[in-house]
């Protein structure tokens, strides 16, 4: 496992911890405890809020909403994509030219105005932000699944599998699934980062729920508090700290996923290992992949 | 022959995508809920005359035809240039809003992206060219840490710090009041100024995943058998990494930065609204705010039409730069 | 990156980063815009340049400020009623328009028959009253109404007043962006006007100059960066929510920053749906106000800045109306009064020890509240507190604004945080509470009165009030109204809005202060800022 696989798996796991065991340890994020916007102390490690909320609880307890809007978020993302880019690629034919001019229009929608509207339009709430981001977000991953799926129903296992009679439902799942659940994978990491991202930004705006704690809300509450104004850092910067560990976690891990899919390098890598010599320069071939 | 109809067909999609865009420009305002005249009177905390309001109703141009009607309508005044009026800025045409609103967007937001992306790309090709180095061990993981920031958090700090309290920076306006706009040093000066702490903030935010992209497609590159030949040739590394590979790995790019420059007409609608930077961005908020359907529409399709010309532009730079569609066409 | 940073430094390096404002030119930041449009027309709705239209370019005959609740004579110096329909106005001679022409009754008269032809500038509805307007001498106008209507003299007196030749010869006078404005106001001349900021000259022929060279505008779009060009200085006038204000405002520069939040804002209520049970019942309403501590609403929701309502549950600007009245008895916090009220209306505590309705049915209203609204989602959320405590299973449901104002003034709502617009006349704050004038059918959108109550007894007391000129007469139509709004509780006070107003006195001084209270230092109520206006002077 690559180093930067490693430091990606161990932020993330550092902050799921944080969401699953964490509101366990912590109060009630919605209890007002003490007066406004207290600087940390004993009893409050991180201050309180403009409205005299435990700041550390409401971090714990944001992670919890926040990341599970994320990965739903993310997952809805490329679930509709893996349904229109994988249909379309293995199908082909009208389906696939339907999907592909969907694919293609939804890519040149304006995607952050276009959340920005649904978003006022619908309730607020997580869920809300959820649906919103899926509707905006599944473009891309349904363009580089159709690729990838296009590239791999040319190939002899599933030309096998064809010929033998099966249903087109089972090659996809047992021919095509297992050599696509690399990439799924990848973009569901990517794809989760990104709602993540647009996820705090609606809610920092104030599209979202402001009844809700969530990383967003917080920042969104910091912000009408007048929070750096004030001085009172400890609403505004643990928060983003939070958001940026927990988004480059995540971003580390795609790259290391990337760099086991890259089997060269991984080559390279192994040589460097081995020999304890760096290389520089021109990429040696060490093995050309046999595929 | 052959490249005639692939020309012709890839032209009839952008039709067809404008031609979509503009239905969605149509449909998304109309589904957010209420009356717009209404909840203008109701977003002042005002009372008005019912009289009043019908009359009003009718200046701002909402009707109660039935969809398609108003849809024909729609579609005709779109291809006659007219967006209708602001029901936030009324009587003021649409077409006057955004278009003043464009330039400042352009401006920032351009150059930004592409700052972004040149930066960006070069710093991919280096640490790719470096793979393995100290550079490729902590600039990947430092730019992802500064992109995975929520953008408008470093820009409250950047404002905060380097404007408020360093007193570096302008921290709003896209120029200073004591000057007016016009082609004088001092305008050019100042507007340059004002752009810098916002254009900074959108590169380091963006920057890294140019690097990233340009920095896995460079490895790509950098495995192709055809590079030995280079090196076998004697060929300058340096000459290698810019002219060879950096060109082969900037096509798969290029198509990712077409759509980034099409999105620069939306503006960078959190850096505007930190920044009080006078762009569509800011605007776009405060049409979706004021319910301002018109607006909105206007936006959208400036949004739209920057996509698709965007992709347009890139379709050909490809076929530019890359031989092997060159010589095909 | 380098090349990057040298730029940045270079670019800092010359000079400071913003230049102060001149001096002479005050800079105010009224109105929350991303961006400018040229428009100044003084009767639209919702032009971005409104606050200098209606406070430094046009003039009405008279303001009214809620501080003392005074009138001051502008363009009239003097108005009486001489019968019931009929309303005198004497006007100020010697008054230019800023092209130099003289002002008189023709203007006024025209003005108003401007917006009798034209609707769509009626936005109060004065031609639903007044029957027909004449110039009686050069400085003279008569208004002749259909009916006795006191109340009306109000909108009246605070409408702008046109040049209506120049009006006539719009093609459409209510989509006009009149760039070029003709004015009475103290400041008319348009010396710039850019997308980020623009800026008025002095009226070459003002009746009333001002010591103030020139007015700034610049266009702010959010209340973060407002606050920030107050503190910098940047800007020496606004009327902005600040949190903490001590310590952000007043307490970077004690001697020179002023800042005054009085309670003379419209009401914040809670808006029950008073059309079906079981919030028909007048004792559950009371109930609801007896369950909230408003003392916790105020020092969450409104910072410590708003204050408790008067027991009368007038709004504060109404109290000379409201002395010697009796309270109302739920006004204060009272759970173990709520709770014997619910179980008198049958409103009981079920197992799980939530109320049920009379027939057994889980009663779970839903308080609905603007989104993005901070101060109210905030005391929404007491509120939901506050009822669950007494035993209510009410549940918090934010909207966007939109979506809001589609459900809650249509009277769809189980129960809302509103508002409630404070005029000069209580007449129609009243009749917002509870006549029948207001009331529209469910379904239909109302513009007061969400919660739809409407009491004949308070409508006839109401007609006596808004006809009668006898104070005598009018003070006990008063009385049996404010009893009837008592009895009924059609809505609960939460607490009196403040008018948020700031100022800086390190370049300008005259504000109003607490020494000098001639009217609120809140540039918001249009057009009262002018009278602020006629009192600053350079330092």
């Amino acid at each position: 496992m690559s180093r930067t696989l490693r430091l990606g798996l161990t932020l993330v796991g550092a902050i799921v911890l944080l969401a699953v065991v964490g509101p366990a340890l912590v109060g009630d994020p919605d209890a007002l405890v003490a007066r406004p916007l207290e600087p940390p102390s004993a009893a409050h490690w991180l201050g309180t809020t403009g409205q005299g909320q435990d700041v550390l609880a409401q971090l714990v307890w944001g992670a919890r909403t926040t990341l599970r809007v994320s990965v739903l978020a993310g997952a809805a993302m490329v679930g509709l994509g893996a349904l229109v880019g994988v249909a379309g690629g293995y199908l082909r034919g009208g389906a696939d030219r339907v999907g592909s001019l969907l694919t293609q229009l939804f890519l040149v929608l304006p995607g952050l105005p276009l959340m920005v509207v649904v978003a006022a339009w619908l309730p607020p709430g997580p869920s809300t932000i959820a649906v919103v981001l899926a509707l905006t977000g599944w473009a891309w991953n349904a363009r580089v699944l159709r690729a990838a799926t296009l590239a791999l129903r040319e190939r002899d296992f599933v030309r096998a599998a064809e010929l033998a009679g099966e249903p087109g439902w089972r090659v996809v799942a047992l021919e095509l699934g297992p050599h696509l659940l690399p990439l799924l994978g990848a973009a569901l990491v990517g794809a989760t980062v990104y709602a993540l991202g647009a996820q705090v930004g609606l809610e920092f705006l104030g599209l979202g729920d402001l009844d809700a704690v969530t990383w967003g809300t917080s920042l969104y509450w910091a912000s009408n508090d007048a929070a750096l104004l004030t001085g009172s850092w400890w609403t505004f910067v643990p928060t983003g700290v939070l958001v940026a560990l927990t988004g480059s976690g995540l971003t580390l891990i795609q790259m290391g996923l990337d760099e086991l899919a890259h089997p060269r390098l991984r080559a390279v890598r192994e040589a460097e290992a081995r020999t304890g010599r760096r290389w520089t320069g021109v990429t040696p071939v060490l093995e050309r992949p046999r595929d | 022959m052959s490249t005639l109809v692939a020309v012709l067909r890839r032209a009839g999609f952008y039709l067809l995508a404008l031609w979509a865009a503009v239905t969605v420009n149509f449909v998304v305002p109309r589904l957010m809920p209420g009356d717009p005249a209404t909840a203008l009177v109701g977003r002042l905390q005002g009372k008005l005359d019912a009289a009043a309001l019908e009359a009003l109703r009718t200046s701002f141009g909402l009707s109660d035809a039935p969809w398609w009607r108003q849809y024909l309508d729609y579609l005709g005044a779109v291809a006659r240039g007219d967006l209708g009026v602001s029901i936030a800025f009324f009587p003021a045409p649409v077409t006057e809003v955004v278009g003043g609103a464009l330039a400042w967007t352009v401006l920032l937001a351009g150059t930004a992206t592409l700052l972004s992306f040149v930066i960006g790309s070069a710093l991919g090709v280096l640490v790719a060219w470096r793979r393995s180095g100290r550079l490729d061990a902590w600039l990947p993981p430092l730019l992802v840490l500064l992109g995975a920031f929520p953008y408008f958090w470093l820009a409250m700090l950047a404002v905060h710090v380097l404007g408020f309290e360093l007193g570096w920076f302008p921290v709003r306006h896209a120029y200073d009041a004591s000057v007016s706009p016009g082609w004088t040093w001092a305008f050019l000066a100042s507007a340059v100024r004002h752009a810098v702490l916002p254009a900074l903030t959108l590169v380091v935010a963006t920057v890294g995943s140019w690097t990233l992209g340009m920095r896995s497609v460079a490895l790509g590159v950098l495995g192709e058998p055809w590079l030995d030949h280079a090196h076998a040739r004697g060929l300058p590394p340096s000459r290698i990494a810019w002219a060879y590979v950096a060109r082969n790995a900037l096509l798969p790019q290029l198509a990712g930065f077409g759509m980034a420059l099409g999105y620069v007409l939306g503006g960078a609608l959190l850096t505007e609204v930190v920044f009080a930077w006078p762009g569509t961005g800011h605007l776009m908020l405060q049409a979706v705010r004021a319910q301002d359907q018109a607006l909105l529409q206007g936006l959208f399709l400036a949004v739209s039409v920057g996509v698709i010309g965007a992709n347009a532009l890139v379709d050909g730079l490809t076929a530019w730069l890359d031989p092997r569609v060159r010589r095909a066409a | 990156m380098r090349p990057v940073a040298a730029l940045a430094l270079l670019v800092a390096g010359c000079g400071p980063a913003t230049s102060p404002p001149p001096d002479g030119t005050l800079v105010i930041a009224a109105e929350q815009v991303p961006t400018w449009v040229r428009n100044f027309h003084p009767y639209a709705l919702s032009h971005h340049a409104r606050w200098p239209t209606r406070v430094a370019i046009y003039e009405p005959l008279a303001i009214h400020t809620p501080r003392g609740d005074r009138w001051e004579p502008v363009l009239a110096t003097a108005w009486a009623w001489e019968d019931e329909r009929t309303l005198r106005l004497e006007l100020r001679e010697g008054v230019l328009w800023s092209d130099g022409t003289p002002f008189g009754a023709a203007d006024v008269v025209g003005s108003l028959e401007l917006l009798r032809d034209h609707p769509g500038l009626d936005r109060d509805g004065l031609w639903r009253v007044v029957e027909g307007v004449r110039a009686r001498g050069p400085f003279e106008v008569e208004v002749r109404l259909g009916h006795p209507h006191l109340p009306l003299l109000g909108d009246l007196l605070e409408l702008p007043i046109v040049q209506p030749a120049r009006w006539r010869a719009f093609d459409d006078p209510v989509a006009q962006a009149n760039p070029d404005p003709v004015g009475t106001g103290p400041f008319t001349e348009v010396l710039r006007f850019e997308d980020q900021l623009f800026e008025l000259g002095p009226n070459p022929h003002a009746w009333r100059p001002s010591p103030v060279q020139r007015l700034r505008f610049p266009a702010l779009g959010s209340n973060e960066q407002m606050l920030l060009a107050l503190v910098q200085g940047q800007v020496d006038w606004s009327g902005i929510y600040v949190p903490a204000v001590d310590r952000t405002w007043d307490g970077r520069d004690p001697a020179h920053h002023h800042h005054d939040f009085p309670p003379l804002g419209g009401m914040v209520l809670l808006v029950p749906a008073a059309h079906r049970a079981p919030t028909d019942d007048p004792r559950v309403r009371k109930a609801l106000s007896l369950a909230l501590d408003r003392s916790r609403v105020l020092e969450v929701a409104a910072s410590g800045y708003a204050e408790l309502p008067h027991p009368t549950g007038l709004p504060p600007v109404f109290a000379g109306w409201g002395e010697g009245l009796p309270g109302c008895d739920w006004i204060d916090h009272d759970p173990a009064r709520a709770g014997a009220l619910l179980d008198e209306a049958g409103l009981t505590r079920g197992e799980d020890g939530w109320r049920r309705l009379p027939d057994g049915t889980p009663w779970t209203p839903e308080l609905e509240v603007v989104a993005g609204w901070s101060d109210w989602v905030r005391a929404a959320r007491l509120v939901v507190r506050d009822l669950r405590a007494v035993g209510i299973d009410a549940r918090l449901r934010a909207w966007d604004f939109g979506a809001w104002y589609d459900r809650v003034p249509r009277g769809l709502a189980d129960l809302a945080i509103g508002w409630s617009v404070v005029e000069d006349d209580p007449w129609s704050w009243l009749g917002d509470q509870l006549s029948s004038r207001t009331l529209e059918p469910v379904g239909e959108p109302a513009s007061s009165n969400w919660q739809r109550v409407a009491d004949p007894e308070a409508d006839a007391a109401l007609a006596t009030f808004a006809s009668s000129r006898e104070p005598t007469v009018r003070r006990e139509a008063f009385a049996r109204v404010h009893a009837r709004l008592c009895a009924l509780a059609p809505s609960v006070p939460l607490y009196p809005g403040p008018s948020w107003g700031e100022a800086s006195s390190r370049r300008f001084v005259g504000w109003p202060s607490a020494d000098d209270p001639y009217a609120r230092l809140s540039p918001n109520g249009l057009p009262e800022p002018w009278i602020v206006l006629g009192h600053l002077r350079p330092r």
